[in-house]
């Protein structure tokens, strides 16, 4: 199964590379666009980043430490081609991706991870994908879950 | 707790490109720091500059980083040089790492020796690919197929030691009809 991971910020592509790596374990071919696409002057989407998105089964949104333009164009792309999605991100981001993407979102919550965990399998049951790609779209969610959290307490970079 | 920075010399970054592994560095490693003579030696490379010399474009944790002592880095080279070699980027990288408490990644005999005269903790190829396999990221079939291809690929490796792990995980060694 294919996967798009797209993520917020430059540091939040972080965890999409870790979260490619871990995929592939599972069986999952994800694409994570390249950071350049995150920086303030790029205001559309990577030509190659929207062929990545249409060939796509399921879009996963990760917004951590700080959305994008580039993010945001992927994600609504995602909607417009009708794509399986699920948006994950901290209270902070969320008031624009609760307007657009309300039945996708999953809130991080460090505090309640076992909360957040739940939160995202119910919405991968919603999905309606096959057995086997559910299995493993949860594993992804959880260890994004996972990825997302240990980003977010780390202290900052010096 | 925070993964390690490491520096890494184009040794190592030819060997892991050629794998298409470099992003999964990401798993090991909080930062990787390219050092300027790294970059133009991976952007001479005919047929890859295009991709090798972006790689902080593309990569948010690869990161270019010129801020070090390069009278260091000349005092080192200039002891290279006498032996008629060009390892500048082998003197950067250790340099880099020494100045910031950072791993080396690196293969190159002597850039070896130069990480242990600077107290650094040094690894090339060999133990990343360990380490894949390690966490779970990489068969022991297909932790021996990337030893191969890399031998294919004419990269030197200390082939005795790649061996005897490949014994520990369970295949069978690298022969030179492979």
């Amino acid at each position: 199964m294919k996967v798009f991971i797209s993520y917020g910020s430059v540091s939040d592509q972080v965890t999409a590379l870790r979260l490619q790596a871990l995929g592939a374990v599972n069986g999952l071919t994800i694409y994570v666009p390249p950071a350049y696409t995150r920086q303030q002057s790029y205001i559309s989407i990577d030509p190659e980043a929207a062929q990545a998105l249409r060939d796509t089964d399921f879009v996963l949104g990760i917004v951590g430490f700080a959305d994008s333009t580039a993010c945001r164009e992927e994600l609504n792309l995602a909607r417009v081609l009708t794509k399986k999605i699920i948006v994950m991100t901290e209270e902070a981001a969320a008031p624009y991706f609760r307007s657009y993407f309300d039945e996708n979102l999953v809130i991080i919550n460090s505090m309640n991870p076992h909360k957040t965990e739940l939160d995202i399998v119910e919405h991968l049951k919603r999905l309606d994908a096959n057995q086997q790609a559910n299995k493993a779209l949860v594993a992804l969610g959880t260890l994004a879950l996972g990825l997302l959290i240990f980003a977010l307490v780390q202290p900052s970079q010096d | 707790m925070r993964l390690p920075v490491c520096t890494v010399d184009s040794s190592t970054v030819i060997a892991l490109d050629h794998l298409d592994l470099l992003p999964r560095l990401s798993v090991l490693f909080s930062r990787v720091l390219l050092p300027k003579r790294v970059r133009s030696e991976l952007f001479s490379l005919p047929g890859r500059e295009e991709r090798l010399g972006k790689l902080s474009d593309s990569y948010g944790f690869i990161e270019n980083c010129d801020d070090y002592d390069q009278t260091s880095v000349d005092i080192l080279f200039s002891e290279r040089k006498a032996s008629g070699l060009r390892d500048r980027g082998e003197a950067e990288a250790v340099v880099q790492a020494a100045e910031i408490g950072a791993m080396v990644l690196i293969d190159d005999a002597w850039g070896r020796i130069l990480a242990a005269r600077f107290d650094r903790e040094c690894h090339g190829t060999l133990w990343i690919l360990r380490k894949f396999h390690e966490l779970g990221l990489a068969s022991a079939a297909e932790t021996r197929a990337r030893f191969v291809s890399v031998r294919e690929r004419g990269i030197r490796l200390p082939w005795k030691v790649v061996n005897e792990f490949l014994a520990e995980i369970g295949e069978s060694p690298i022969a030179a009809e492979d």
